[in-house]
């Protein structure tokens, strides 16, 4: 008798190995673009590791703080060389109840694409209600900083240099009252090598002030125009650890605004940073500095308070970057559902210009509430490209309006190297077509592959997390800078870079975006140049060092009077 | 048992022992929002209030609604019943619909200029401004003395970055009404886009001798001097212009504390009845017109008289309506 070899029950054990082996089959090898493909952004968000929830701690009160909250930082905590993620949050406001406390979280970047959750180790799971958060090295002791903006006290987080952080915001004094935050950038206003912190606020709002309102029988949340405005604060660094608030003396307390995004620049390249600070639905604050402590408030005068037409907009965040090469510093900034973004156009001469309508920079815009925003170079051409995400901020807004939406896609507007740009946000991958209900954002390369890459903070939700796999072959090259008598991180230090015919301009910012931070690490796309010839860092307060004929496709230190001129790269 | 029975059994085990497998690992469904699916809609926290309207505003829109479906229903090819209904459907946030009724304005009626003006705002709205153009060019053809129509058509234009069609536009206007102070300002703006400043200028100039309090002309003013190098006129007219901002501030501030949402949509409903009453007066129908009116004045007292006033409205853009920009 021939012997049984394949028997009923063998047969069932094979019918489960071979169908569990294929439903257990390995994820798809790394995504893939084409060249004639553009810029491609792919959604990462689900095998990225990162399960953070953003809450706004609503209740249905419909309290106005819910509405702004909030932004993320991208950054290297822990020196390893891959920037890692730290997301803010809310808390359970007057009428919610939490089953899990929520609180900040830290992510870190395991590399691959990979991010593990550090917050308990590292001690930064601060649990306020999370505004706006800023990065840099503000003792100078080699490693990077936290300060998180808070409707409540703000924190500040010193890092310890072992993979934890401290809070010492009483001993430093920058908690800032009990205010509603909301952006905040580090930088050296006097050039003593030591960063001083500038912080928007918000409204004066308490939930026993709290307004509320209806459209067409909806609740609705109320406006900024429904509470006092607040003035803005000005923490000078004593350089021993703790702050001195300086806003009066400064002139920065002279006005109270509703504060939302700032950054910190030197738009008129005199060598001191100056502040741009939008305010929500009234005009902008533009602090031009005098270098001894004092700033003035210029916007109207040089064009950065309104649009072109001086209407107050819905101001959100605001980024800055050369868009044109024409070695000024640019702005662009993020409004209200419609309205046009701004972009300001650096005439030089102190002057800005609003041309966002004769470069294209509003395509795309006008139907969506906007926030976090950048300027990137997302294809390496040597142009820097503007994202910015969407998300609406009335959660019910769909049921009153068929021409408004709660949740969006981002915007991708491709700069075409001839001031002007294109909307190509439907053709750059199906990472542009996640919609969330987009606020903070960060952008800056988190795969070490010379790709910028994208982090986004949606309020209530899930981030989203694009992965740039743009084939464009173009050539790139990343700068860290390390202040040695200037400020460690080279905040404020304007970096020129040189390659052929293309000369691109940036600045390390200590914050930026909608109430955000990235980019400490200065990206440049070089196109098909295959060489950079000159790098020249002025650091701020300090001298300018020049490196030459450097090789392209890495990331360069540059250390403070290491000057490598003529040095051989391999 | 028997040898089929068994292979069936094994199966049956089989495809359990897959089934189980992929439940176990398989991910949690979440929703876009990282929900797991029952979560309440408020990330970690319950739900408190309800989303939904307020009853009596529910009811108030949900009246007019009635009214327009009976004017439909009753003057089924009047171009101004269905102009009724889309207005009021645009009124209260359903542009897509309102669009099929100015639609059907036209079919009926390829002179209602209203309806291709509307219909241009919407399309103004969802950022398709060469649409909007299209039919604001219509809404101009069909009524060439609008004092409305132009600036529309400009404005969509200066949108579309035609600076150079938007002033001929609007040049065309002021020639025929030397006494539009918004031509004037959208004027201002369209050379300013230009960059011929010295035209901006006389324009914006023009628009304060008529408006003087009008605070947006004085800063593209201030703009213009300060690019023609006369700093000390811009500083002026941005010292005015922020004068004026103040004041405008303020008084939308006090108008929030004054605003009442229940007031408005009654207002809108007012407006409702009272343009059915108005189509129902013109075929004749008088009883009907007058409860409507009665009606109208029921829930808008203060602007009853006005709305009585009103002839119905044959296609034409009342003079009220709202510009964008301006």
């Amino acid at each position: 008798m021939a012997r049984r070899v394949f028997t009923p029950w063998g047969g069932a054990v094979c019918i489960v190995v071979l169908l569990s082996a294929w439903a257990c089959k390995p994820p798809p090898s790394e995504p893939v673009a084409s060249p004639a493909a553009g810029i491609q952004l792919l959604d990462a968000t689900a095998d990225s590791g990162i399960t953070f929830v953003h809450t706004d701690g609503s209740s249905g009160r419909r309290y106005i703080v819910e509405t702004v909250t909030t932004g993320l930082a991208v950054f290297d905590y822990d020196g390893d060389g891959w920037n890692d993620v730290y997301f803010l949050n809310g808390r359970p406001l007057p009428g919610a109840q939490a089953e899990k406390p929520p609180r900040n979280a830290l992510y870190k970047n395991l590399g691959g694409f990979k991010f593990s959750e550090v917050t308990d180790s590292a001690r930064v799971g601060d649990a306020g209600y999370g505004m706006g958060v800023a990065v840099a090295d503000y003792d100078n002791d080699g490693d990077a900083d936290i300060y998180v903006s808070n409707f409540g006290p703000k924190v500040l987080y010193r890092n310890n240099g072992d993979g934890t952080f401290t809070d010492v915001t009483k001993q430093a004094g920058v908690a800032d009252g009990d205010k509603v935050g909301a952006g905040v950038v580090f930088l050296d206003i006097d050039g003593d090598g030591e960063l001083d912190l500038y912080v928007a606020n918000y409204v004066k709002f308490s939930f026993e002030t709290h307004v509320p309102r209806f459209r067409e029988g909806y609740p609705e949340y109320a406006g900024p125009k429904d509470y006092p405005a607040e003035p803005h604060t000005l923490f000078r660094n004593n350089g021993d650890g703790t702050f001195t608030d300086i806003s009066r003396e400064s002139g920065i307390a002279e006005h109270a605004g509703t504060g939302m995004g700032v950054v910190a620049a030197d738009y008129d390249n005199d060598g001191r940073p100056d502040i741009f600070a939008l305010n929500d639905v009234s005009r902008n604050f533009f602090w031009r500095n005098d270098g001894a402590g004092r700033f003035e408030e210029v916007a109207v005068s040089i064009g950065a308070a309104y649009n072109v037409y001086g209407d107050s907009l819905g101001s959100m965040g605001v980024d800055c970057g050369d868009y044109d090469n024409d070695g000024w510093l640019d702005f662009f900034q993020t409004s209200y559902e419609g309205e046009l973004p701004v972009l300001f156009r650096n005439l030089g001469g102190g002057l800005l210009e609003d041309v966002t309508l004769k470069t294209g920079a509003g395509a795309g815009s006008l139907p969506h509430v906007k926030w976090g925003c950048a300027f990137a170079d997302l294809d390496n051409d040597g142009h820097k490209d503007i994202f910015y995400v969407c998300g609406h901020l009335q959660d019910n807004i769909e049921l009153y309006r068929d021409n408004a939406f709660y949740r969006a896609p981002p915007i991708l507007l491709r700069n075409t190297g001839d001031g002007k740009f294109v909307n190509v946000s439907e053709a750059a991958g199906d990472g542009m077509r996640v919609k969330g209900v987009g606020r903070g954002a960060a952008v800056d390369d988190l795969d070490g592959d010379g790709r910028l890459d994208v982090v986004i903070l949606n309020s209530r939700g899930r981030p989203t997390i694009l992965r740039n796999v743009s084939e464009t072959g173009n050539h790139w090259i990343r700068i860290r800078l390390q202040g040695v008598k200037t400020n460690r991180d080279g905040v404020g230090a304007r970096v020129r870079v040189a390659a052929g015919d293309l000369t691109q301009i940036y600045e390390v910012h200590g914050g930026r975006g909608y109430q955000s931070h990235f980019g400490t690490t200065l990206h440049f796309g070089l196109g098909q140049r295959d060489r950079v010839d000159r790098i020249e860092v002025r650091w701020i307060g300090g001298g300018t060092d020049l490196w030459e004929n450097v090789p392209v496709d890495r990331t360069l230190t540059i250390i403070e009077g290491d000057e490598a001129r003529g040095r051989a790269f391999p | 048992m028997s040898r089929n029975k068994t292979w069936l059994v094994a199966a049956g085990v089989g495809v359990a022992g897959v089934v189980l497998g992929w439940i176990w690992f398989s991910p949690t469904p979440m929703d876009p929002d990282g929900r797991t699916p029952g979560q309440p809609p408020y990330g970690h926290f319950s739900a408190g209030a309800a989303f939904g309207p307020r009853p009596e505003v529910a009811a108030l829109i949900a009246e007019a609604a009635g009214v327009c479906d009976r004017l439909v229903e009753r003057f089924p090819h009047s171009p101004q019943s269905h102009d009724v209904k889309a207005w009021f459907l645009y009124r209260f946030g359903k542009s897509a619909e309102a669009v099929q009724h100015w639609q059907r304005c036209i079919e009926l009626d390829s002179t209602f200029s209203a309806a291709y003006f509307w219909m241009g705002r919407c399309a103004f709205d969802q950022e398709d401004y060469g649409r909007a153009v299209d039919y604001f060019r219509k809404s101009l053809a069909v009524e060439p003395d609008s004092t409305i129509y132009p600036l529309y058509l400009a404005h969509a234009l200066i949108r579309l970055a035609k600076f150079e069609e938007a002033v001929a536009v609007l040049r065309e206007d002021v020639k025929a009404r030397p006494n539009a102070m918004a031509s004037y300002v959208l004027l201002g703006q369209g050379y300013l886009h230009l960059r011929r400043y010295q035209e901006a200028r006389e324009n914006l100039e023009k628009a304060i001798a008529l408006a003087p309090d009008y605070t947006s002309a004085y800063y593209t003013l201030a703009t213009a001097c300060e690019r023609l190098g006369e700093k000390d006129q811009a500083k002026q007219y941005h010292a005015r212009f922020r004068r004026l901002k103040e004041r405008d501030q303020k008084e939308e501030r006090e108008a929030l504390k004054r605003h009442d949402d229940t007031a408005e949509v009654r207002q809108g409903v007012a407006r409702v009845y009272s343009m059915a009453a108005r189509v129902y007066e013109a075929n004749g129908e008088t009883t009907e017109a007058q409860s409507h009116q009665r009606r109208a004045a029921e829930l808008d007292p203060p602007n009853a008289q006005d709305l009585r006033t009103r002839k119905p409205r044959e296609g034409k853009v009342a003079d009220d309506t709202a510009l964008p920009g301006l």
